[in-house]
């Protein structure tokens, strides 16, 4: 019963999912082309982020070069990801 | 008289007999009464000119006509000669001195009644005001009498430029200088008593001529001061006064800008002159400026007081002459127009009256002021001036009475409730990051361990609950008051349905509060009828990743519900003494609590026989955050729970994952990062907790935990990875401790031989292999410290079995440590050195 409950009520609402991610590396998707994969540190309500080891990838359309994709890719230590920009966040296996 | 607004052609035109227009401005009610008297005199004197019956109101026969006798003499009655701006004033008062001390005498025997103006009163009266009003309203050819005295009057100059008072008028050459003098003197002697200073102003004019006569006055005056301050004397006391400005001002012509009022007016205006710097009478000036101020010192602070409370009742302003005293409320006189000031008027009087409290003060208190000697009289006027300045203070700070509606204090009350409620709740549900990072500042010793530390501020949450738990009381009340309160407005909205009667079905409508719930999810916690084993199965079914992290997330929901609680500790209690209710339920939450974390770690969940099966426990161990949450898990749970959980790890070590991917690959020379870090993670969340444990534990304990080792686990394949060799040397070193500290019994230790003996033969052969490959490169000191801990517990052939096994390692390593830059070579030295010194042997004997 007390297993039941506990299994439960680690996913009552959505960022109950997120929360399952504490800790874990996860992938983030974020407007304007960027994406993360880093250590979810912690988050709120508002999809605001605190990532650690964080590694972005940007996608930038190159128009000289005959409108390739070409990526930029930043490592950061750890990261602040404003809520309104995260389109995804998900878990990596 | 022109000056009255009369008519001026009247054949028998006399100065002082003129009737008074009641309409002329700067005229005083006070005065009128004596119009009447004048008019009627007038009347008797000249039938023509204008209808008397017009005029006459009756009063007339009610008059005493018998002191007309000395009219002429008093007002110059003989001399039609308009007055001219330069009327004498002095002149024409000398001439009649000796009547006019006359009449003082007998007013201050026989004191008079308020209502009735005393005729002779009414004469003097009227001569001074007769030029003054001419000044004031009409500016017109004044009677003569300027034209007879001027040879009486000396020059002023001088004693204007010694008052520094500039005068713009040219008119006060006339005064007389000597004169001017004694009543400098006059003022002095006023000065410095306050009760003879009425009779003193009234001087100057007889003062002259008649010095003992004007004694007498005083004499009288004093005998007389209660009655004469009744408001009653009003109209009787202007006698006095006029003979004073009329021996001063004599010299004075009408001046355009301010007449010369009566005497009560003029006294008043005197103040405004000497701040607006006109040339006003410099005698009158000066003396409140230089002469008067030393003796009025211990006055002045009443004069404040006095200043600002109106002064009622024309009694106050009219006796007194001693205007000039007060040189500090000039300011307040100064607003009234010159000559216009209503002798009644309640502010104008402030001036003269403040120097003189104890005469005009406040008319009710007068009697007993009066009465009082000196000292007490200042210590009264301290305490009046005190009660009035606390009655200004409370009329300033009641100005704004009754600003706020009831609505907008019930919105100020409502704000101060909120904020009392937040700012009483734990800060730590505000902010707990800060207050964990202000108290690890705060921390006393950086060198204590985090284990300890967690305590600390846990265990000061507590104390600061204890603390703060009397005045928490009130707050708490208050605030369940307001959440009650709050439950209430919320449930009152709550009705979304309406059911019409004859409808057929609900009619739900929303609002702003309550918008209609499209979707409706609800917390299960108390509702989850799940089977136990239903549940179970579907958590680890296939062990998923999601539910492994679940129930790391429920480990840590249930620690932090630990935490917190820890935080309400009731404090400790003293001993001996029986633990209150509060503490008593405080233990059984916790203990609640304690055993829902148990039961999150699933640790108790039955061990599958199925060969690959993953123990839910050791599966959650298989995520950081679990493992990171071991040691708080450790913080709670008892001594058997500990066993538990280490018999449990130890059962399963082959599958753990730090074991499972510990091994090195056959052909790979180094672990992946990801591994590195597991194993890093668990040897420095897991490990420490569980080797406390293990410090303490009994040999039969760790016969027992080895024993299981060697019967369920690979333990070739643990020993060749860092955290199953931390194992074993965990196990072995302990034993070792215990025997040799003769800690246990001969049979525990039988026991414990025998077990060292099986793991020997077990790895006896493969102790090659515990080394991690490129031995050289990687930090490998655990398994020299495996291997010491192994030779401490050998005996001999065991030993030398060790000794042939590793030594071509301890070559390796010798070499090595040359190559190898000067710090990682001592360091690799070292570790060697721990195995040799194990049995007995030392690193130097081979470097030699």
């Amino acid at each position: 019963m007390a297993d039941a409950e506990n299994g439960t009520s680690a996913v009552a609402e959505p960022l109950d999912l997120v929360r399952l991610s504490l800790d874990e590396v996860v992938f983030v998707k974020l407007r304007g082309d960027r994406e993360l994969r880093g250590r979810l540190h912690a988050y709120d309500s508002h999809c605001n982020l605190v990532l650690g080891e964080v590694e972005e990838t940007i996608y930038v359309v190159d128009e000289d070069d005959d409108d390739t994709i070409r990526t930029v890719k930043k490592n950061s230590e750890m990261l602040f990801v404003r809520g309104d920009s995260v389109v995804i966040i998900a878990t990596t296996t | 008289m022109s000056f009255f607004g009369f008519n001026t052609t009247l054949p028998r035109d006399r100065a002082a007999h003129a009737p008074h227009p009641t309409q002329a401005p700067g005229f005083s009610q006070q005065v009128d009464a004596f119009a009447g008297l004048s008019g009627n005199s007038n009347e008797k004197a000249d039938d023509d000119g204008y209808d008397f019956e017009d005029t006459y109101d009756g009063l007339g026969d009610k008059l005493d006509e018998g002191d007309d006798e000395f009219n002429d003499e008093t007002f110059g009655g003989g001399n039609a000669a308009a007055p001219g701006k330069d009327f004498d004033f002095f002149g024409s008062t000398a001439k009649v001195a000796n009547a006019i001390n006359e009449e003082q005498l007998l007013y201050a025997r026989g004191p008079k009644k308020p209502t009735q103006p005393a005729p002779p009163s009414y004469h003097q009266d009227h001569q001074p005001k007769a030029p003054s009003y001419a000044a004031t309203t009409k500016p017109k050819p004044q009677p003569a009498p300027k034209h007879q005295v001027p040879t009486e009057i000396p020059e002023l100059k001088p004693e204007m430029s010694i008052w520094n008072t500039t005068s713009p008028d040219a008119t006060p050459a006339k005064n007389l200088s000597a004169h001017a003098a004694a009543h400098f003197s006059h003022f002095e002697n006023s000065l410095q008593e306050p009760p003879p200073a009425q009779p003193s102003f009234s001087q100057p004019a007889p003062a002259t001529r008649k010095y003992k006569s004007l004694e007498e006055v005083e004499a009288e005056i004093l005998s007389k001061k209660q009655a004469r301050l009744a408001a009653a004397q009003q109209p009787s006391q202007p006698q006095l006064p006029p003979h004073t400005q009329l021996n001063q001002q004599d010299g004075w012509p009408g001046r355009p800008v301010q007449g010369f009022p009566p005497h009560p007016q003029m006294q008043l205006q005197q103040p405004p002159h000497q701040q607006i710097e006109l040339p006003f009478p410099p005698r009158n000036m000066p003396p409140p400026q230089q002469n008067q101020r030393p003796p009025q010192n211990d006055r002045t602070p009443e004069h404040l007081q006095r200043g600002p409370v109106p002064q009622p009742g024309p009694g106050g302003q009219l006796p007194f002459p001693q205007i000039p005293t007060n040189p500090q409320f000039q300011g307040n006189n100064i607003p009234f127009p010159m000559g216009m000031i209503p002798p009644p008027g309640p502010p104008g009087p402030q001036g003269p009256q403040g120097p003189q409290p104890p005469f005009v003060g406040m008319p009710p208190m007068q009697p007993q002021i009066m009465q009082m000697t000196e000292e007490e009289r200042v210590k009264f006027l301290e305490e009046e001036s005190k009660r009035l300045k606390r009655n200004h203070k409370i009329a300033q700070l009641s100005r704004y009475n009754g600003l706020m509606t009831p609505s907008d204090k019930n919105f100020i009350t409502r704000i101060q409730l909120q904020q009392l409620v937040s700012v009483n709740e734990d800060s730590f549900n505000e902010d707990f990051y800060y207050q964990v990072y202000m108290a690890i500042r705060a921390r006393n010793n950086p060198q204590q361990p985090l284990n300890q530390f967690a305590q600390t501020y846990l265990g000061q949450q507590g104390a600061r609950g204890g603390r703060a738990r009397r005045q928490d009381n009130h707050l708490l009340r208050m605030q369940q008051q307001v959440q009650r309160a709050v439950a209430a407005a919320k449930a009152r909205p709550k009705a979304s349905q309406l059911v019409l009667e004859g409808s057929l079905g609900k009619i739900s409508f929303s609002n702003v509060k309550t918008p209609k719930p499209l979707l409706s999810i609800k917390k299960q916690d108390s509702t989850g009828v799940v089977e136990p084993g239903q549940k179970q199965a579907h958590a680890f079914a296939g062990i998923d990743r999601r539910s492994i992290l679940a129930a790391a997330e429920d480990i840590y929901r249930c620690l932090l519900d630990l935490d917190s609680h820890e935080r309400k500790h009731p404090g400790p209690s003293l001993t001996g003494q029986q633990p209150d209710a509060n503490t008593i339920q405080w233990f059984e939450v916790r203990d609640a609590l304690i055993a829902k974390l148990w039961r999150s770690m699933r640790i108790m969940e039955p061990i599958k026989e199925e060969p690959n099966a993953l123990h839910p426990f050791i599966a959650i161990l298989s995520v950081k955050k679990a493992k990171e949450a071991i040691p708080r898990v450790f913080r709670y749970i008892d001594l058997q729970q500990r066993i538990t959980i280490l018999t449990m790890i130890t059962i399963s070590l082959d599958q753990v994952d730090v074991i499972k991917d510990g091994r090195y690959a056959p052909d790979t020379l180094s672990l992946s990062n990801e591994t590195k870090k597991k194993i890093e993670g668990f040897s420095q969340y897991v490990l420490p907790p569980l080797l406390s444990y293990v410090g303490d534990a009994q040999l039969d304990v760790i016969t027992g935990l080895l024993g299981i080792l060697l019967d369920r686990v690979n333990v070739l394949l643990l020993s060749q990875t860092q955290i199953g060799l931390a194992f074993l040397t965990m196990f072995t070193s302990r034993a070792e401790i215990i025997k040799q500290a003769n800690q246990a019994d001969d049979q525990g230790v039988l026991k414990w031989t025998q077990t060292y003996d099986r793991l020997f033969e077990v790895l006896e052969d493969h102790l090659l292999d515990i080394f991690p490959p490129h031995g050289a490169q990687v930090d490998d000191m655990y398994v020299w410290q495996f291997l010491a801990s192994m030779a401490v517990g050998a005996n001999m052939s065991q030993q030398q079995k060790m000794v042939a096994a590793v030594k071509d390692r301890v070559n390796d390593n010798v070499q090595a440590s040359k190559t190898l830059p000067q710090e990682m070579g001592q360091h690799k030295l070292a570790n060697t050195n721990l195995f040799l010194r194990a049995l007995g042997l030392d690193i130097d004997l081979l470097l030699s």
